[in-house]
């Protein structure tokens, strides 16, 4: 009988061991996409990262991605060259990051299947220059996979993107960044 | 002055050309480029270990060739894949490979070596190379 209380006590301790010890989400293959097509644009002006790399701490809701920026493709050569060379200066600068968190984690449970709403808000920094963003999102459980999607708007001279004035006006001056990734539990 | 006139179109006309070639170049993979190192996975990421901005100095950007055992395989919810070869304890070489060679990789096993071709990009966890084609020379 003893035994048997013990035994059960442990697995009880096993499991709610595990489902705390399980508070941290991790991906190496998140999709970052950059856009800065404005209509006066004469063709798409958008590059696609796929090696983001992000941790998110349910228990608190801290969270952190970081981007390699030669990691963005682009349809074309020259404007992959340009965006590299002219504009981001990858080799000066080589990554990207953001620092922060979900501000309303108390209302998002990531064990449960289901859809909510996040606040986020925390510093991103590119091109060698941090500041504060806050921005909205979502996220989907489904599975036990962690969808979270993201879109927000960065004023490309706020981080010293200079555009030279004969593109200017083909060049949007806030660009769209879209966030979608797929967490996994860390193991 | 009329056969200048004819030389000045036809230079103007291939500058035009050549711009609008230019322009238009699609995206450039390196099944076609020479490597310009090749190592170990093991090494490549020792090296940024190490020292992450002499390696920068060395590797970013440029078309490197590494072999080495993967460590981990993962497939995105659309079908792209990307391997990991090994490098140190919790991290190695992260290799994003270009959509048309899926089928080339898709029976590739944990454990197998591997030799991939692709352009890196520096390192976060892993050190990252994009645009990875399997590279068979030996």
């Amino acid at each position: 009988m003893k035994k048997n209380i013990i035994l059960s006590l442990s697995v009880v301790c096993l499991t709610v061991f595990s489902a705390i010890g399980q508070s941290k989400y991790f991906t190496r293959n998140g999709k970052v996409v950059f856009d800065a097509t404005t209509s006066t644009s004469p063709e798409k002006i958008s590059g696609k990262n796929e090696k983001a790399t992000s941790v998110l701490d349910a228990s608190n809701g801290q969270m952190e991605f970081a981007i390699l920026m030669k990691a963005f493709m682009f349809e074309k050569a020259l404007m992959e060259e340009h965006f590299n060379e002219n504009y981001v200066e990858s080799d000066k600068f080589p990554k990207a990051s953001f620092k922060g968190s979900i501000k309303n984690m108390s209302e998002i449970n990531l064990s449960k299947d289901g859809s909510y709403a996040a606040k986020v808000s925390g510093k991103l920094t590119v091109h060698g220059v941090t500041k504060d963003v806050e921005t909205n999102g979502s996220i989907v459980v489904k599975g036990g996979v962690v969808n979270a999607k993201s879109e927000f708007k960065i004023l490309l001279s706020a981080y010293n993107v200079e555009i030279p004035s004969l593109v200017a006006d083909k060049v949007a001056k806030e660009a769209t960044i879209t966030v979608d990734v797929n967490f996994e539990p860390l193991k | 002055m009329k056969k200048f006139i004819i030389i000045a179109i036809i230079v103007m006309g291939s500058g035009v050309a050549y711009a609008y070639y230019l322009f238009n170049k699609p995206h450039q993979g390196v099944s076609h480029k020479e490597a310009a190192y090749t190592m170990e996975s093991r090494q490549l990421f020792n090296e940024y270990d190490q020292n992450e901005n002499s390696a920068n100095k060395k590797y970013l950007g440029k078309v490197v060739c590494v072999y080495g055992k993967v460590a981990d395989k993962g497939v995105d919810s659309k079908g792209a894949m990307s391997l990991i070869l090994e490098g140190g304890e919790m991290a190695g070489v992260g290799c994003q490979f270009d959509k048309i060679v899926m089928d080339d990789i898709k029976d590739v096993k944990k454990g197998q070596v591997i030799k991939v071709k692709g352009v890196c990009t520096g390192m976060l966890m892993d050190v990252v190379l994009v645009d990875c084609v399997p590279d068979d020379s030996n």
